[in-house]
């Protein structure tokens, strides 16, 4: 993934991100971030914070809330304690994670982060506004409910 | 020698800090501290405080500096705020205002 | 292993492994593995050592050794266990315990 903004490993950024790009932290994050883009955090670094962003890759360690407008992915390396939300999933062998986890698919009724108000007016075109998650949008699964509806099942003993 | 890039659609309200150089192309309200060095594009917009070893402003930047080494204000860069380095060089066609201070006690 | 066509409701113990193709009401306690497959319908509370999940479970489950959903799964519930694997595709809604520990910020990254 070609990620335009890198935070690199010798590096603390301690507040709100928000961007229209894809972004690779190396390092530390402490706070929020808000991407219309992809998050890649790798082995040796660490997020405590609140998350959106499309796509999230997590190698190393997160702590807070995940949401993502795609999914998310555990990889062996991850330490993760935080709640994601997201309609995919992974979570490959050898990650640690302790959190809820929420596949429902149901829209993000408003953003977990609110952006703050820019300080001037962006010379570029793009606004830099709360970015808008419905997650779901993208799904191609039928829509499944959040669990088995035990009406629906027919329990017959049988000898 | 590491790089954190903060690309032109980030906008970061809060502090980078940190042993790596920073390069922004994008916007920053706060504060940048680090032991090496930070370049200011062109697109760039920063309203901080800066702490570093060497600057290249070639954006906007509105806030107070303090360089180890030396600042460098390039022709399409603009800034308003005091400058402490014990180097300083002012480009023509560069927009200055503040106050300089080059004594450092070096 | 409880077949296809089968419906099993009440408590299902055991010291065996256990492969569920029907369904299953109530709740499961084996000191051996549980695997849920493809088609199959568990509703149930789960302690088990290893817990496979092709098909679909409602319930919490307690797995000593491991957890893992391929895809296609579709759960519901808490899972306690130390080692968790979901595969593309599996489904799942429910908070997840792992004993682990994350230092708190400030203390240097142990590496792994």
């Amino acid at each position: 993934m070609a990620a335009t903004t890198v935070i690199a490993a010798g590096s603390v950024v301690r507040g709100h991100l928000t961007g229209q790009e894809d972004l690779l932290l190396q390092g530390r994050v402490e706070g929020s971030v808000a991407l219309q883009g992809n998050l890649d955090i790798e082995v040796d670094a660490r997020a405590d914070a609140t998350i959106e962003a499309v796509t999230v890759r997590i190698q190393g360690t997160v702590v807070g809330r995940v949401v993502a407008r795609e999914g998310i992915e555990l990889s062996a390396s991850a330490r993760v304690r935080a709640d994601l939300v997201a309609p995919r999933l992974v979570i490959a062998e050898g990650a640690l994670f302790a959190g809820a986890i929420d596949m429902s698919g149901a829209p993000v009724a408003r953003p977990v982060f609110t952006a703050p108000a820019p300080v001037q007016p962006v010379a570029t075109a793009s606004p830099t506004g709360q970015p808008s998650l419905a997650l779901g949008d993208d799904d191609d699964d039928p829509a499944l409910p959040g669990g088995v509806d035990a009406k629906n099942i027919a329990f017959k003993k049988k000898k | 020698m590491a790089i954190t890039h903060i690309g032109s659609t980030l906008v970061i309200e809060g502090e980078i800090s940190g042993s790596d150089a920073v390069v922004v192309q994008g916007r920053v309200k706060g504060s940048i501290e680090t032991s090496q060095g930070v370049v200011i594009e062109n697109s760039a917009h920063v309203e901080a405080n800066l702490t570093l070893d060497t600057l290249e402003v070639a954006g906007d930047v509105k806030g107070n500096v303090t360089a180890a080494s030396r600042v460098e204000i390039k022709p399409e860069g603009k800034m308003v705020g005091d400058i402490k380095a014990p180097r300083i060089l002012i480009a023509d066609g560069a927009h200055f205002k503040g106050n300089i201070d080059m004594d450092v006690g070096r | 292993m409880i077949a296809a066509g089968t419906s099993v409701r009440g408590q299902v113990t055991g010291a065996e492994d256990l492969t569920v193709e029907g369904r299953v009401e109530g709740s499961v306690r084996l000191s051996g593995n549980l695997s849920i497959a493809k088609g199959a319908e568990v509703k149930a509370e789960v302690e088990v050592k290893a817990l496979d999940i092709s098909g679909s479970l409602a319930g919490n489950s307690v797995a000593t050794e491991s957890v893992a959903l391929s895809s296609g799964a579709v759960v519901t519930g808490d899972i306690t266990t130390p080692r968790l694997v979901i595969a593309d595709g599996a489904r799942y809604s429910g908070r997840v315990t792992m004993p682990f520990e994350i230092p708190a910020l400030g203390a240097p990254a142990p590496r792994r």
